[in-house]
């Protein structure tokens, strides 16, 4: 299977993957590192462990196809398009942010790219990408969309609802469940008796699948297909992307109360940026001197980001009734 | 819901009664049973219990005659916040905002309203109230009164004044007016008043202590270089001050020359407006009205006013004995940003000596 | 033809303001329980799915979060959006998704996302339907910044409102009464419309001033006819919007009047009554000339019994005395 689909993805593309994953890792961690000098205001939820599951999906998608993230969206932002620069000022409260400071770390929006929002309520945004999936279909844009969840969210009634609404009227919706199987600290076998999320499309009627998620070849042949499907009138489709958070629920958790230290270090062995450079190298697709060329252009682009979030100015107090 | 008292009908004729006095007071809590109030009738007066219990309000006055049945007090379960005694014994009622916008700019005191309700004023109360109030009655005020009524209140409100007084044994003017009296008549044609005198010696003073010629401006002391002398004129339209300027280098003859044109001209409403202006000091003479002392109000920018009462036979003590002889009350006000009190007193005190031998007033 | 103007319910109004405006704009969708063949639970989308199919008219299972999500997220991609609560007390099962997602997004995403989506219900009692079919918690939304809030009390105001509803690119509560909806006035044919935030004077009067939405309305006019009998002119407002709020001519009306008085059949406590008078409290301070009233629900939930419902909701008898009360000071 796994060689089967590595043959599909060509190499060039594997690199884009590959740099797309490391951007989302190495962003996260600049993150935490700025977050702990208290310089930047809020809470943040961060994606380290979970970067296949967004770059694998995102790398199906046109940009006018549309994507509805949670409160652990910075990597499905980055992922999306949504440029480095806007997203950390925004994390930073800045003017320049996407929404001018308005939205932070979990009510960031960038349509231009695309990106629908992170959400700070779980569950919340899985009837709006459904029902963007709807106006796609009104109005034949052609337009596909992705709503990304946890497995905290396949508990509460907004999944159910949307994709009982979203089956009936054959939308074009993809269902990306990142479970990394912890809500908080709620396990997910402590949750729910039946912990095969996939398993509950058959309660809708619509296809369902089990991925590996930290494997972005895996990711990227599922999502793909679920894609194609919803761009073509097949419908929505539930994946579940099996993954883990390596780091805490938010900055300050230290994820350890409610997981041992040998699951959180069996997870960070199969990192999926590590395993995938390995393998590359193994296979001969590439060699150690473009991954240290990749590791560069990134530390720039984060570099720049910071550089330019820090520099932004402030919003003006007397906007703050703009939009209202 | 407030519980009403009624004037009550305390016999077969009675159609009106008044309340002779409350037996409590506003915002005192009544049980039913107490006496609350006492009645004057045509007939009699008696005391008359409550009929119910609670927080009192009274709404009618003591004496005000009123017909039988008409609410007099209510009892409220709570008591009123602003109800109660106003200064004046009326009973105050509490007032709606609307009530006491309208008051305000009509000028009405809100106090003095009774409303209709007798619970709380309402706009239609004041309305009521301005339509049946009678006209003020407005006496035309001259322009000069005008003035000193500004000027005055002014002066009352910023300077802080304060008072000296010294009594001057006259006997020696008295004498020296009397001797000069000839020689007035063929020099300037008239026999100058004690005014004139007075003035002469405020002017002396004033040349010989020129701390007291300033005044405050804008939080210092100015000095003025010239000794100008004031006097206050009553006038057909109101007091004015003539000043006769550099005073303290004209003779006697001199200034009770000027002085009786000022007068003259002003009587006539003639004088030029320079001629009221400025001035270092004033004197003001109140003697020939009959006044033994008064105290004045600066004039102001001026820092003194000398105010002077009569010159009179009083008790004067002369070598441990008590004898008639002539005296003046002097009253001197001073503004206490320019002058402290030794100098005010040294100022005042150097009038009284220049007075008490007046040869002086003829150097 | 005679001069006087067509006369239609206000069930009616609505069909009419939606058949305008589906015809007019394309990006419609209308979804919700029943509104398709059966035309509506209260005949609001009576004749539409004939007209307009299917696609447009998009009848759910019995599910309100989802619908309102999905609705909220079509307005987000493009479309206009109308979901129907039918009853507004079902909107509770959707609220996390009103106050959460459409009130904040627009705001939230620096105004780059535009939300038109027209989230409709009926309010209030009518025929003793019980406490769960009685709410009258209109005032929640407009306590919710990010929402707009009409409440129209006519047939008239019913297309007009919905059609300005319509056309705004932030979410609009159109909160219609259950009780008018067979309720006649007169509306003209064809394009008009009735713009936010301007409230409407009822009627003319210069002793005290009745601010009323939806049904409230009617009751108050009653009420002030009953009171001109005593002489007692009564100005009569419909603000027709509670957010945005004609603030303006309720003061204005005031300042001419001195006394206030707000009859709602949502309770009083922390409610469209409060704000009302804080609004003249501190805004026409000056104006008042008597303690404002307000004659609203009891704060119990509906009962069911006519006799106690009756008790528990304000009537125009209640009106009148309390109004009475008020004018004698």
């Amino acid at each position: 299977m796994q060689t089967a689909l590595s043959e599909e993805i060509d190499v060039e593309l594997s690199l884009d993957l590959y740099r797309c994953m490391l951007q989302l890792r190495d962003f996260e961690l600049k993150v935490q590192e700025l977050y702990r000098t208290g310089s930047m205001p809020g809470f943040v939820h961060l994606y380290v462990g979970e970067e296949a599951v967004a770059a694998g999906v995102c790398a199906s998608l046109k940009r006018e196809d549309l994507v509805y993230s949670t409160h652990r969206g910075h990597g499905h932002a980055l992922a999306k398009g949504v440029p480095a620069r806007e997203l950390m000022a925004e994390l930073w409260g800045k003017r320049t942010g996407c929404c001018g400071g308005r939205g932070g770390s979990m009510h960031t929006f960038a349509p231009e790219y695309g990106f629908m929002g992170t959400n700070g309520i779980v569950g919340g945004s899985i009837p709006l990408a459904a029902g963007s999936a709807l106006a796609a279909q009104l109005r034949n844009s052609g337009q596909v969309v992705v709503s990304f969840f946890g497995d905290g969210a396949v508990n509460a009634g907004s999944f159910h609802e949307s994709l009982n609404l979203a089956a009936v009227w054959n939308l074009p919706v993809v269902f990306a469940c990142e479970n990394n199987l912890y809500a908080t600290e709620m396990a997910f076998y402590r949750a729910t008796k039946n912990t095969s999320v996939a398993s509950r499309a058959a309660a809708y009627a619509i296809p369902g699948q089990e991925v590996d998620g930290v494997d972005v070849y895996e990711v990227y042949g599922a999502a793909k297909k679920a894609i194609q499907r919803a761009r073509t009138g097949g419908g929505p489709t539930l994946l579940e992307f099996k993954t883990y958070r390596t780091l805490g629920h938010h900055e300050g958790d230290p994820g350890t109360e409610y997981r041992t230290r040998e699951e959180v270090a069996q997870w960070k062995a199969r990192c999926p940026i590590k395993s995938l450079r390995e393998r590359m190298i193994g296979s001969g697709q590439a060699n150690e001197s473009q991954f240290e060329q990749i590791q560069k252009d990134t530390d720039a682009w984060l570099d720049d980001a910071v550089q330019f979030a820090k520099s932004s100015p402030t919003p003006d107090p007397q906007t703050v009734l703009e939009h209202s | 819901m407030p519980y009403e008292i009624v004037m009550p009908q305390l016999g077969l004729t009675m159609t009106e009664g008044a309340v002779n006095t409350w037996l409590k007071q506003p915002g005192e809590r009544v049980e039913k049973g107490e006496m609350l109030f006492s009645v004057s009738t045509d007939k009699v007066d008696m005391e008359v219990e409550s009929t119910g219990t609670g927080f009192l309000s009274t709404l009618v006055g003591v004496g005000q005659t009123i017909p039988v049945g008409t609410v007099i007090a209510v009892l409220t379960e709570q008591p009123a916040e602003s109800a109660g005694e106003s200064p004046n014994g009326s009973v105050k009622y509490p007032a709606s905002p609307r009530a006491r916008a309208l008051a305000k700019s009509l000028g009405i005191e809100i106090g003095e309203i009774t409303p209709k309700s007798g619970t709380r004023i309402v706009e239609e109360d004041v309305k009521q109230y301005h339509a049946n109030r009678p006209a003020p009655t407005v006496a035309p005020i001259s322009s000069v009164k005008r003035i000193t009524a500004q000027r005055t209140a002014e002066s009352f409100e910023r300077a802080p004044h304060f008072y000296l007084g010294a009594e001057v044994n006259a006997g020696k003017l008295v004498v020296l007016r009397s001797e000069l009296g000839e020689i007035a008549e063929r020099r300037i044609g008239f026999k100058p008043t004690y005014t004139d005198f007075l003035l002469r010696a405020l002017a002396m003073a004033l040349g010989e202590q020129p701390g007291v010629n300033a005044y405050w401006h804008d939080r210092t002391v100015q000095r003025r270089d010239s000794a100008d002398v004031g006097f206050a004129a009553q006038t057909d339209t109101g007091l004015v001050v003539p000043v006769i300027r550099k005073a303290d280098g004209m003779s006697l003859f001199a200034i009770a020359t000027k002085r009786r044109d000022l007068s003259e001209r002003a009587r006539a409403g003639a004088l030029h407006p320079d001629e009221l202006q400025g001035g270092s000091a004033t004197l003001s003479n109140l003697g020939s009205e009959g006044v033994d002392w008064f105290q004045a109000i600066l004039n102001p920018p001026q820092s003194v006013i000398l105010a002077s009462g009569s010159l009179a036979k009083r008790p004067i003590v002369v070598e441990d004995r008590l004898e008639a002889g002539y005296s003046l009350m002097l009253t001197l006000s001073a503004d206490h940003r320019v002058l402290d009190g030794v100098a005010a007193a040294r100022f005042l005190m150097a009038i009284k000596r220049t007075l008490e031998n007046p040869q002086e007033l003829l150097l | 033809m005679t001069n006087k103007q067509r006369e239609i319910t206000y069930g009616e109004a609505g069909v009419e303001a939606l058949r305008e405006e589906m015809g007019r704009d394309p990006s419609i969708v209308y979804i919700g329980q029943g509104i398709g063949p059966r035309g509506g639970n209260f005949r609001q989308t009576r004749g539409l799915w004939k007209e307009f199919g299917d696609g447009r008219l998009r009848d759910t299972g019995i599910c309100e979060l989802g619908e309102t999500g999905l609705a909220i997220g079509a307005a987000m991609n493009g479309c206009r959006a109308i979901v129907d609560e039918v009853f507004l007390d079902f909107i509770l099962e959707a609220m996390t998704q009103v106050i959460q997602q459409a009130a904040t997004i627009h705001y939230l995403s620096n105004g780059k996302i535009k939300v038109p989506v027209v989230i409709r219900g009926a309010m209030g009692s009518v025929r003793n339907a019980g406490a769960q079919h009685a709410h009258s918690f209109y005032a929640w939304f407009a306590h919710t910044p990010g929402l707009k809030v009409a409440v129209p009390s006519t047939p008239y105001d019913c297309k007009g409102l919905l059609k300005t509803a319509l056309r705004q690119d932030t979410p609009v509560m159109f909160i219609e009464h259950k009780g008018l909806y067979n309720s006649k006035g007169e509306v003209p044919e064809g394009e008009f419309l009735v713009p936010f935030g301007k409230a409407s004077v009822r009627r003319e009067g210069s002793d005290v001033t009745i601010v009323a939405v939806g049904r409230m309305v009617q009751l108050a006019s009653e009420a002030a006819s009953a009171l001109q009998d005593e002489g007692i002119a009564a100005e009569v407002i419909d603000p027709r919007t509670v957010a945005p709020l004609d603030r303006d001519t309720i003061l204005r009306s005031v300042a001419k009047t001195g006394r206030l008085a707000v009859v709602d059949e949502a309770p009083a406590a922390c409610g469209f009554s409060g704000e009302v008078i804080a609004l003249v409290s501190t805004h026409g301070f000056d104006s008042l000339d008597a303690p404002p009233r307000r004659i609203c629900s009891l704060h119990v939930p509906n009962p069911f019994s006519p006799a106690l419902e009756n008790e528990m909701m304000p009537s125009v008898t209640k009106v009148v005395s309390e109004v009475r009360e008020m004018l004698r000071g």
